[in-house]
């Protein structure tokens, strides 16, 4: 049901300049459940607007109390939004009674919804940063707890294996000691092959033997078998057979670590 | 003619002197959380193991000691059992007569106690190339072939070669 629209001029409190006109328009929904008439008077309000909805600010108030079966009584208010400058209230007659009207939050209220929202902004931000930072030094925590321990992990292996091979380097130093006069099988083989191309192409060998870093050949005749100059040779002072002679080899070094006998005999 | 400030411009200092101040502590704290509490003492023990280790590999030869590859690492039964085995494939490889051969534990020598000689024994008959070429290939086996005595004695067409020997293992 639309009513007449009427122009009020407001009330202003105190000394409000340029206070936006109000416009009013008394609606009246048909009986039914609260909710369906405030819809109802919602709808009334919008489709009976003086001017279009983009151009208003409006609100809607019920003037009477509810009751079953009975019409509703509503109130349409209206200000043109390019009007509204600040937030402000106003007393508006409708219907032989006097309605406060209020467009907008009040200053005090804002500033302090303004605040309160800058406070919280601040204290999430703060919170966010803080909570980042925590986050980002417990992480960074984190890893180097697990970088110093596989640190220490390879440390402690790499100390093991460096004491086991300083054992191992003593003991090889000590190897020296140990062997007494054995050599290594390189060294002696090393004597065989002087043997091998040492010896004259008549001499008759008949066995080779070391022991102990000393060498001695058998050898039919009683010539040299050897024609090299460079080890001292000599032979044994009675055949170990018939026609069998035992020959020491010294080493070369003999040669200069004069006198020194180089005659080891072996054998029977 | 100097220009007084404003008490708006000292708030607005005042506030980023405190915000400074602020981020200074806040960096600091989260410093100190982001570093295990015992950061420094462990850096530094891990300083001096890594001291340690490099005095403790450092060459230590003396003129004329014998490298650490002399030495077996292995457990000296198992070289034991491992010389036997190399002995009897690369002289049936080079077609050798194995006429004997012996390995076995000896005690371990007074001077040095962790070290274990195991002694080889062998004596094998073919040509003079095969034999001389088994004690080569020993020769350059690892670990090292210390010999006692070695006897090498012509027969007819063949040479027989003996040798007793030992390798030491390492504890």
């Amino acid at each position: 049901m639309n009513l007449p629209l009427r122009e009020v001029e407001p009330q202003a409190e105190a000394a409000a300049p340029a206070m936006p006109h109000i416009f009013v328009r008394a609606l009246s929904t048909p009986p039914g459940a609260p909710w369906e008439q405030a819809r109802a008077a919602r709808l009334d309000s919008r489709h009976g607007a003086p001017l279009p909805l983009a151009e208003l600010m409006h609100q809607v108030r019920r003037l009477d109390r509810w009751a079953p079966g009975q019409p509703g009584r509503y109130a349409a208010f209206y200000i043109r939004a390019r009007e509204f400058r600040e937030p402000f209230e106003s007393s508006v007659e409708v219907d032989g009674r006097t309605v406060r009207v209020k467009f907008g939050a009040s200053s005090p209220d804002l500033r302090r919804f303004q605040g309160a929202g800058a406070a919280l902004l601040a204290i999430t931000l703060c919170g966010a940063i803080l909570g980042t930072g925590v986050t980002l030094a417990l992480a960074a925590r984190r890893e180097a707890e697990t970088r110093l321990a596989a640190e220490e992990q390879l440390a402690a292996s790499r100390l093991k294996l460096a004491q086991a091979h300083r054992d191992r380097s003593n003991q090889a130093r000590d190897l020296r000691a140990l062997v007494g006069h054995a050599r290594p099988l390189g060294e002696v083989l090393g004597d065989l092959t002087w043997v091998a191309t040492s010896k004259t192409p008549e001499a008759r060998l008949t066995g080779v033997h070391w022991e102990r870093g000393l060498l001695a050949v058998e050898a039919r005749g009683e010539q040299p078998p050897f024609l090299a100059v460079d080890r001292p040779i000599e032979r044994s002072p009675k055949p170990l057979r018939a026609g069998v002679w035992l020959w020491a080899v010294g080493r070369p070094q003999d040669l200069v670590e004069q006198p020194r006998p180089v005659a080891a005999e072996l054998g029977p | 003619m100097t220009r007084k400030p404003t008490p708006k411009a000292i708030d607005v200092a005042i506030a980023l002197a405190a915000g400074a101040a602020g981020a200074l502590v806040l960096g600091v704290a989260l410093s100190a959380l982001a570093t295990p509490h015992d950061f420094e003492a462990r850096t530094a023990a891990l300083g001096e193991k890594a001291s340690r280790a490099e005095t403790l590999l450092r060459p230590v030869r003396d003129r004329g000691s014998f490298g650490v590859e002399a030495l077996c690492t292995r457990d000296p039964m198992e070289q034991a059992k491992l010389l036997h085995e190399t002995v009897t494939a690369e002289a049936t490889s080079a077609g050798l007569a194995l006429d004997s051969l012996e390995t076995r534990l000896e005690p371990a020598p007074e001077i040095s106690e962790r070290v274990t000689p195991v002694r080889l024994r062998f004596s094998v008959t073919g040509s003079y190339e095969a034999t001389v070429g088994l004690a080569a290939l020993l020769s350059r086996a690892r670990p090292q072939v210390f010999v006692d005595s070695l006897d090498l004695v012509p027969k007819v067409s063949n040479v027989t070669l003996s040798i007793s020997g030992r390798v030491y293992c390492g504890a």
